[in-house]
């Protein structure tokens, strides 16, 4: 049996806790977050001892995991209290604020000698795993112009996701997911060119693009957005185009079961809930994987210089809207 | 309202454009097809082939559908013969020729228009009525597409004919679509550029990253990265994101899916039903002859439109974001 303990109490520690409960042989024993760790545990994870905090769990009791589903600029501290407790660590993308707090992680992970991913979903999301595996085949041939995209709304309150000293707004919470897919598919990045618009209060709505240079020669687009428009449905949407052939994705072409009744027009598109029709979601596949690295049998798919490099692209891409000028990513936190 | 059809005639075949517009000439009520003249043998259109002069002789309004670099040469001619002028885009592959092209037809007293067909596009006028009609606020952000597969003729890859590649082949259709549902300029264009798809001394990839004069963010790409195998041509989208609320269109998003398991083209095709954006061009074309009025799209946008591929080039030389430089606007 492995233990986990539980870091946060928010949205995706509910996605975690959800999905670890129907993993054999893995068992959430404690939860840690400041105020709400006791409602969380009762909703989500019956039985689990709670605290306020990852120092009060890693000393009070062994787990095997720790689970980092916090806010990102929190993100180092608690991962390096959890590796000098030697506890493997699984954290939630993006790896850190900073690249030098993405640095502090990787050095604790390694002298500590645990095993470290972060969760880059999508790359456990069997769409998007299996345009790479279409690419690596060579299906596309050589690629040439590649294209992804996501969009997400909001209602209530904005929380932490909208401080953006905190999250690094749009281009690091949301656009690091494509950025970091398109470099796996194609390859590092030389440079980005970036745009933004802010608007609404405190400029709570992002809308940006960010054009890609790799360094093969390859271009890239990525477009995010997230706005409070309660209506606008998640969508993600990329197209991978080489010399020899073309693979598309939208979710809003993908509609396998929907459900119309007099109060709505339901089709499930957010993978974030449960109600995308799979045996077997992403982020379900992801923990199954961490789980299996914690127990030797795999490596991480997500190497830490490559959640490094996906930050760095994010930052560089923040860089670029701030000065209005292409950066180069290698240059970004030197 | 004359009973006289207006008598079109078309002016060079080089353009694969020349067979639809030559289709639509003859569908539209009040105009006569009287006739192509070729300068590379090859009068693709069913018509009567006849030399320039004769033909230019015999019409009132001309559509010039050559190669990029001679779109001058041919205004020249029908200008001098007092004939009004739709003219293939871009308009010409400098600013410079491009205003040499509108000040030769206002001196010569002809009409001059561009062809844009997304202009006569029923989802792009339902998306321009949405955005004027305040449906999403404020413009925040724009991403247009207008990919293609192979260019339809081989001058496309010849950079004397064609001036350049997908930037400027396929740049000024999605930027005067967006000029035109927002009545916004561009003003600053970061271009990534690449030769990827195919065996050719032009660029294949064009990818922009541009700003209005509102400072909205705009990028389009009108890259040739799509299969030769593809269902389709290309796309013509746009996705408009407002302060309020996103309006997206795709202009060709009316099609049946077929599927041939034999003949000469066995797979999937998507075959367009939606309505026919060529046959509203030309309509507006033999219209604005006929009652002696500007076409929708004049001279004068189609050299801001080359303004912005100039600086797209300009963009791909300095690797840097540069203004869009537009010459004085002339008033008729």
């Amino acid at each position: 049996m492995l233990t986990v303990g539980l870091i946060g109490a928010g949205a995706m520690a509910r996605v975690h806790a959800e999905r670890v409960d129907a993993i054999d042989g893995v068992e959430i024993t404690a939860v840690a977050s400041p105020n709400t760790a006791a409602s969380f545990a009762d909703a989500h994870v019956p039985g689990a001892a709670v605290y306020s905090d990852v120092e009060s769990l890693c000393e009070d009791r062994s787990v095997d995991v720790i689970d980092v589903c916090t806010p990102t600029h929190m993100h180092r501290d608690i991962v390096e209290v959890a590796a000098a407790a030697g506890c493997h660590v699984l954290c939630e993308k993006p790896i850190a604020r900073t690249v030098a707090g993405a640095e502090a992680i990787a050095e604790a992970v390694a002298d500590a000698n645990v095993v470290f991913m972060v969760g880059h979903a999508i790359r456990f999301f069997p769409e998007y795993v299996e345009a790479k595996r279409l690419v690596d085949e060579g299906a596309i041939g050589e690629p040439g112009v590649v294209r992804a995209r996501r969009s997400v709304s909001f209602g209530g309150e904005r929380g932490w996701q909208g401080d953006e000293r905190k999250s690094g707004g749009v281009l690091l919470d949301l656009a690091v997911h494509d950025l970091d897919y398109l470099r796996w598919v194609v390859g590092d990045v030389e440079r980005v060119f970036t745009r933004i618009s802010k608007w609404g209060d405190d400029g709570e709505n992002h809308a940006s693009t960010t054009t890609l240079r790799f360094e093969n020669g390859a271009v890239g687009h990525v477009e995010s957005t997230w706005m409070r428009l309660p209506t606008l449905p998640f969508t993600a949407a990329f197209e991978l185009a080489g010399d020899e052939g073309l693979v598309e994705y939208d979710t809003g072409e993908v509609e396998p079961v929907a459900i119309r009744d007099a109060d709505r027009v339901h089709v499930p598109t957010d993978p974030v809930g449960h109600d995308v029709p799979l045996a077997r979601d992403g982020y379900r596949t992801q923990l199954d994987h961490f789980f299996d690295c914690v127990r030797g049998d795999e490596d991480p798919l997500v190497t830490v210089d490559d959640a490094i490099e996906a930050l760095r692209l994010s930052l560089a891409a923040i860089e670029s809207a701030e000065t209005g000028l292409p950066v180069a990513v290698e240059e970004v936190g030197q | 309202m004359s009973t006289t059809p207006v008598p079109v005639g078309i002016l060079s075949t080089a353009h694969p454009h020349a067979r639809a517009y030559a289709d639509a000439v003859r569908a539209v009520d009040g105009a006569t097809l009287v006739g192509v003249a070729t300068d590379d043998g090859d009068p693709s259109p069913d018509a009567p082939v006849m030399p320039a002069a004769d033909l230019l002789e015999r019409v009132s309004g001309a559509v010039i559908c050559s190669t990029n670099a001679t779109h001058g040469m041919w205004v020249e001619r029908a200008a001098s013969a007092g004939v009004d002028v739709l003219c293939e885009k871009p308009l010409a592959t400098s600013v410079a020729e491009a205003s040499t092209i509108v000040r030769t037809c206002d001196e010569a007293g002809v009409r001059l228009g561009v062809a844009m067909p997304l202009r006569f596009s029923e989802p792009a006028r339902r998306a321009r009525a949405a955005v004027e009609g305040g449906e999403i606020g404020a413009l925040r952000l724009i991403v247009g597409t207008n990919l293609l597969g192979r260019p339809g003729a081989d001058w496309f890859f010849d950079p004397d004919e064609a001036g350049g590649g997908a930037v400027m082949d396929h740049t000024v259709h999605v930027v005067d679509l967006v000029r035109w549902i927002t009545g916004r300029e561009v003003t600053e264009v970061y271009a990534e550029t690449a030769t990827r798809f195919h065996d050719a001394a032009v660029e294949d990839v064009d990818l922009l990253s541009m700003t209005l004069d509102d400072g909205t963010p705009f990028t389009h790409d009108g890259s040739w990265c799509q299969p030769d195998n593809w269902d389709f041509w290309g796309d013509a989208t746009l996705r408009l994101v407002g302060s309020e609320g996103i309006v997206e269109v795709d202009c060709f998003d009316q099609t049946l899916t077929v599927t041939r398991d034999g003949g000469d083209q066995p797979g999937i095709e998507s075959v367009y039903w939606g309505s026919d954006v060529d046959e509203g061009l030309i309509r507006d074309f033999v219209e604005a002859v006929r009652d002696d009025r500007p076409p929708a799209v004049t001279g004068t946008a189609g050299v801001r439109e080359v303004a912005v591929v100039e600086a797209a080039y300009g963009s791909v030389d300095e690797g840097a974001p540069v203004d869009v430089r537009y010459p004085p606007s002339r008033r008729r």
